[in-house]
C-alpha cells in the first residue's frame, strides 16, 4: 500500500465517522425533524440543504 | 399537544409586535380544509411542499417569507379546520397560537363554491376581534355552477376586505399583497369584535358570563364547546359557567353548538342574499365521476384498478430516463477509470462512489412518477373516495378511518406518516397506525423491487410491484387486527369525512410537488446513500489480500438466510439497508462488482446467481423487515417508549423473514 | 308524512330525501357535524353506499359527508316528499 493510499483511506474512515455520528446524533435528537435539515429551522442551519 | 407542536409555533420571538419596526408583518392563514389554503401560501411563499386534498395533512404549521414593495411579509400556514372551538388536535393547533401570538393579519381562505359553511369559520374569527382579510378561492367553480358573489357587496357587509385569489395562478396575487400592505400599515386593529343576535336562552347565558367579566366571544366559545375550551376562567367565573351550560341543557335538547351554530348560519344567510346569486343550499355534489369511483359495486375494482395502472406506469415509463441515466453514469465512470492512474482514490470513485451512487441515482424516474401519480389521486380529491370504499376493511381491523392519510402517506416516506398520526387522539389507534406503518413501503425500497423485478420478470414487474404493496397493506391490517385485540382501547373516537369536490389538479403544483419530491431523492442520495456505498465499499476492499471483511461478514451471517435461497451478497445488503432501504440496490451494484459499469453487467451477474424465487423473497423481505434509521428515531419520539421501537423491529425481522419463506417456496413450486 | 323518533339516517334508503329533525349522541359527535354546516332543518339525502353498508356518504347542502352507519343512527330525520 502506497502512502497516497494509506493518506486517502484516512481520510475516508475519518469522514465516514463523522458523517455517522453526526447523522445519527441529528436522527435522534429531540430537536430535529425526522425528515433533515432541509425543511426545519430549529437552529441556525435552518433552510441549508444537509 | 406535543413539545415539537409547541416549538413550531412559538416563532412570534423573531417579529416583536410591539415594536414600531413597520417593515415585517406577521400574517396566518387559517381555512377549512381543501379550500385551497396551501396552494395560496405556495404562491405567495413560493416554498415547496405538499398540498394535500385530505384533511389533516398540515398537522405543524408551516412558514414562509414573501418580500412586496420594500416590507417583508411572514406567513404562517396554520391547519386546515372548520372551526375553531371543537376539541381535534389541528384546531386546539390553531385555536392556540390565535391566543397565544396574535399575528399582524389573518387571512382567511374561503371555498367560494361552498361560501356558507366557511363564513361560520370567519364569524368566530370576527367574533374574537381579529384584524381578518378574506381571500375567495375557486371563484372559478362557482361560476361553472352558474353563480356569483359581489365581493364588494360582501365585503361592504362584512367589514372585512375581501378579494378574490387562486391557488393555480399568480393572476390575483399582486392585488392581494398590495390589500396586505394596505391592512399591515393602516393599523386598523377591530376594536370590537362582530355581534350575532343567538337564541335568547343562549343569549342569557353569555349575558351571565359577560357579568363576570368574561368577554363576549369566550362566553360564546365556552359554551360552544361545552367547557371544552379553556380560557383560565377563575373558581367564580367557572362555576357560574357550568351553571348557565346545565340550565341550558335543561331547557333545549340540542347541544349549545348547534344553538351557536344556527345563530351564525342566521346571520350568514343574511349576508349571502345581498351579496350572492344565490343563498338557497342546493347540492352540487353529484357528478359523473362519483357514480363510477363511489360506486357499490364498481367502487372498489376500480380502486385496484387504478393502483395496478399506476405500479406498471412507474415501472414501463420510468424505464426510458432511467436507460439515459445508466448511459451517463456509466459514461462518466469509464472516463474517471480512463483517466485515472491505478490507485485507492480511483477505486473509490469508481467501484464505490459511481457504481453505488449511480446505481440508485438510475431509479430517480420511478420514485418520481409515483410520487406524481399519488400526488395526482390526492390533488384530484380520489383519495378521500379511496378512504371511504376501504373505511369498513379499515375499522374491521381496528383502525380509525383517519388513519388512511398517514397509511397513504407513507407509501412516500413512513418518517412524516408517522408523526402525522398525532391527528388521531384516541392513543390506541394511534399507536396502532405507528406501528403498521413500516409495512406501507415507502418510496425508499421502490429502486430495490424496481431493480429486482427489472431482473426476474421483466415482463410481469407492473403486477409484481401491485402484489408487493398489496402484501405491505395485507400485513399491515393483519399486524393491526392483532394489537387490536392485545391493546386495551381507552375510548371511541367518531369518524366523520367530508369528501372533497372533484378538482382538476393544477398542473404548476403537481410539478412543484414533484421537483419538491426529487429533490429530497437527489439529496438523500448526496448524503446517506454515499456515506452507504462508500462504507460497503471499504468493507468490500480490505484487507487487499485475502477474503474481504464484507465477505466474512456476509458468510457469517448467511445461514440465517439459506433458506430463502440469498448468497452472502443479499445477506450484506440487507444489512446495510438497516440505514436506509436504498442503501440496498447501492449494496447489490457495489458487490456484484461485474467489470461492466452499467446496469445490465449487473442485471446479468444477478441473474446468474440468484434464482427467481429468491428474488421474489428478496423483494419480500426488502418489503417488510425491520424500519430504517430515521423511521426508528421518529416511532422513538412519537411513542415515547424504546419498548414500542423493539417490538416494531422484532415484529418486522419476524414477519420478513417468515414471509420470505413462505414466497420462496410457493414460487419455487411455481416458476 | 312524519315518521317521528322512529326514522333515522342509517334507515333511509338510498333514492330517498330527508330532513334532519333532531341529532343525538356524544358531544364531539354533535360538535363535529355542526362544524360540517350539519345541522337541524337541513336536508340529506344518500348519495353513495360502500360495499358492506357502511359508511354511506350523504349530501348535506354543497357537500357529501362520509357517515358510518352508528354515527348516522344519531342522525334523526323526517321523510320529504
Amino acid at each position: 500500500m502506497t502512502t497516497f493510499d494509506l493518506t486517502v483511506l484516512l481520510l475516508i474512515l475519518a469522514s465516514l465517522g463523522w458523517w455517522l455520528w453526526r447523522y445519527i446524533a441529528r436522527t435522534f435528537s429531540a430537536k430535529c425533524p425526522g425528515s433533515g435539515c432541509h425543511s426545519c429551522n430549529g437552529c441556525s442551519k435552518g433552510g441549508r440543504p444537509d | 399537544m406535543s413539545p415539537d407542536e409547541s416549538a413550531a409555533l412559538s416563532f412570534s420571538d423573531g417579529t416583536d409586535l410591539s415594536s414600531s419596526d413597520n417593515s415585517a408583518f406577521t400574517i396566518a392563514l387559517i381555512g377549512n380544509p381543501n379550500c385551497g389554503k396551501t396552494s395560496l401560501f405556495n404562491q405567495l411563499t413560493g416554498a415547496r411542499q405538499r398540498t394535500g386534498n385530505m384533511a389533516g395533512v398540515t398537522v405543524t404549521s408551516r412558514e414562509g417569507n414573501c418580500e412586496w414593495r420594500g416590507v417583508e411579509f411572514h406567513f404562517i400556514d396554520l391547519p386546515g379546520v372548520y372551526s375553531l372551538s371543537n376539541s381535534r388536535v389541528e384546531e386546539k393547533v390553531a385555536r392556540d397560537y390565535l391566543i397565544d401570538s396574535p399575528p399582524d393579519l389573518i387571512l382567511n381562505v374561503l371555498d367560494a363554491s361552498n361560501l356558507a359553511r366557511n363564513l361560520a369559520l370567519t364569524t368566530q374569527l370576527m367574533e374574537q376581534g381579529l384584524p381578518v382579510v378574506l381571500a375567495l378561492n375557486m371563484l372559478d367553480e362557482l361560476e361553472k355552477q352558474g353563480h356569483s358573489v359581489a365581493l364588494g357587496s360582501l365585503s361592504e357587509s362584512l367589514g372585512l376586505p375581501v378579494l378574490a385569489s387562486d391557488g393555480r395562478s399568480k393572476k390575483y396575487l399582486p392585488e392581494l399583497l398590495e390589500q396586505l400592505l394596505v391592512v399591515c400599515r393602516t393599523e386598523q386593529c377591530a376594536e370590537q369584535g362582530l355581534h350575532i343576535e343567538y337564541e335568547p336562552h343562549l343569549e342569557q347565558a353569555i349575558s351571565e358570563l359577560e357579568a363576570l367579566g368574561i368577554v363576549r366571544w369566550m362566553a360564546v366559545r365556552w359554551l360552544e364547546s361545552s367547557g371544552e375550551n379553556d380560557f383560565n376562567f377563575d373558581a367564580n367565573q367557572l362555576s357560574a359557567a357550568q351553571s348557565a351550560l346545565a340550565l341550558l341543557g335543561s331547557r333545549h335538547d340540542e347541544d349549545p353548538a348547534e344553538m351557536v351554530a344556527q345563530g351564525r348560519y342566521g346571520y350568514i344567510h343574511g349576508l349571502l342574499h345581498k351579496s350572492s346569486s344565490e343563498h338557497r343550499d342546493q347540492s352540487s355534489a353529484d357528478h359523473w365521476l362519483d357514480s363510477i369511483a363511489l360506486n357499490r359495486w364498481l367502487g372498489i375494482p376500480v380502486f385496484l384498478g387504478l393502483l395496478w395502472l399506476m405500479f406498471e406506469a412507474t415501472f414501463t415509463l420510468g424505464g426510458y430516463p432511467a436507460d439515459w441515466i445508466d448511459t451517463s453514469v456509466s459514461w462518466v465512470g469509464e472516463q474517471v477509470a480512463s483517466l485515472m492512474p491505478e490507485s485507492l482514490l480511483k477505486s473509490l470513485l469508481v467501484d464505490g462512489l459511481i457504481a453505488g451512487v449511480g446505481g440508485v441515482l438510475v431509479f430517480l424516474p420511478n420514485v418520481v412518477l409515483l410520487f406524481l401519480f399519488i400526488a395526482l389521486l390526492e390533488q384530484s380529491g380520489y383519495m378521500a373516495r379511496a378512504a371511504f370504499l376501504t373505511d369498513n376493511l379499515m375499522s374491521k381491523v381496528g383502525l380509525h378511518g383517519k388513519a388512511f392519510v398517514p397509511l397513504v402517506m407513507g407509501f412516500g416516506c413512513n418518517v412524516p406518516a408517522i408523526m402525522s398520526a398525532r391527528t388521531i387522539e384516541e392513543p390506541r389507534a394511534r399507536l396502532i397506525t405507528i406501528l403498521i406503518n413500516p409495512f406501507m413501503s415507502c418510496s425508499a425500497r421502490l429502486p430495490v423491487y424496481v431493480l429486482l423485478a427489472g431482473i426476474f420478470f421483466a415482463e410481469q414487474a407492473g403486477t409484481v410491484l401491485f402484489a408487493l404493496y398489496m402484501l405491505g397493506i395485507l400485513v399491515a391490517f393483519g399486524v393491526a387486527a392483532v394489537l387490536a385485540r392485545t391493546i386495551p382501547e381507552q375510548h371511541d373516537e367518531t369518524f366523520i369525512m367530508e369528501l372533497p369536490p372533484w378538482r382538476m389538479p393544477s398542473i404548476r403544483s403537481l410539478l412543484l410537488h414533484v421537483w419538491d419530491k426529487a429533490g429530497d431523492f437527489l439529496r438523500k442520495i448526496g448524503g446517506v446513500i454515499l456515506v452507504g456505498s462508500v462504507l460497503i465499499w471499504l468493507l468490500q476492499s480490505f484487507p487487499q489480500n485475502g477474503t474481504p471483511w464484507l465477505e466474512q461478514l456476509g458468510h457469517f451471517v448467511a445461514p440465517l438466510f439459506a433458506p430463502m435461497g440469498f448468497g452472502w451478497q443479499e445477506t450484506v445488503a440487507l444489512l446495510s439497508g438497516f440505514i436506509a432501504k436504498e442503501v440496498i440496490a447501492a449494496s447489490l451494484v457495489v458487490v456484484y462488482q461485474t467489470g461492466m459499469s452499467d446496469m445490465a453487467g449487473l442485471q446479468a451477474a444477478m441473474g446468474e446467481s440468484l434464482a427467481p424465487a429468491s428474488g421474489l423473497a428478496l423483494m419480500v423481505f426488502t418489503l417488510l423487515y425491520m424500519p430504517c434509521l430515521a423511521t426508528i428515531a421518529t416511532i422513538q419520539r412519537e411513542t415515547g417508549s424504546w419498548r414500542w421501537v423493539g417490538v416494531s423491529i422484532l415484529m418486522g425481522l419476524v414477519l420478513a423473514w417468515i414471509g420470505a419463506w413462505i414466497v420462496f417456496n410457493l414460487a419455487s413450486i411455481w416458476i | 308524512m312524519i315518521f317521528g323518533d322512529h326514522m333515522t339516517l342509517a334507515q333511509l334508503n338510498s333514492r330517498q330525501t330527508a330532513r334532519i329533525i333532531s341529532i343525538t349522541g356524544p358531544v364531539a359527535l354533535r360538535q363535529r357535524l355542526v362544524a360540517l354546516g350539519v345541522l337541524k332543518g337541513h336536508t340529506i339525502s344518500v348519495a353513495a353506499t360502500s360495499l358492506f353498508g357502511s359508511p354511506r356518504t350523504y349530501s348535506v347542502g354543497k357537500q357529501q359527508v362520509c357517515l358510518r352507519s352508528k354515527e348516522a343512527g344519531y342522525i334523526h330525520v323526517e321523510l320529504q316528499a
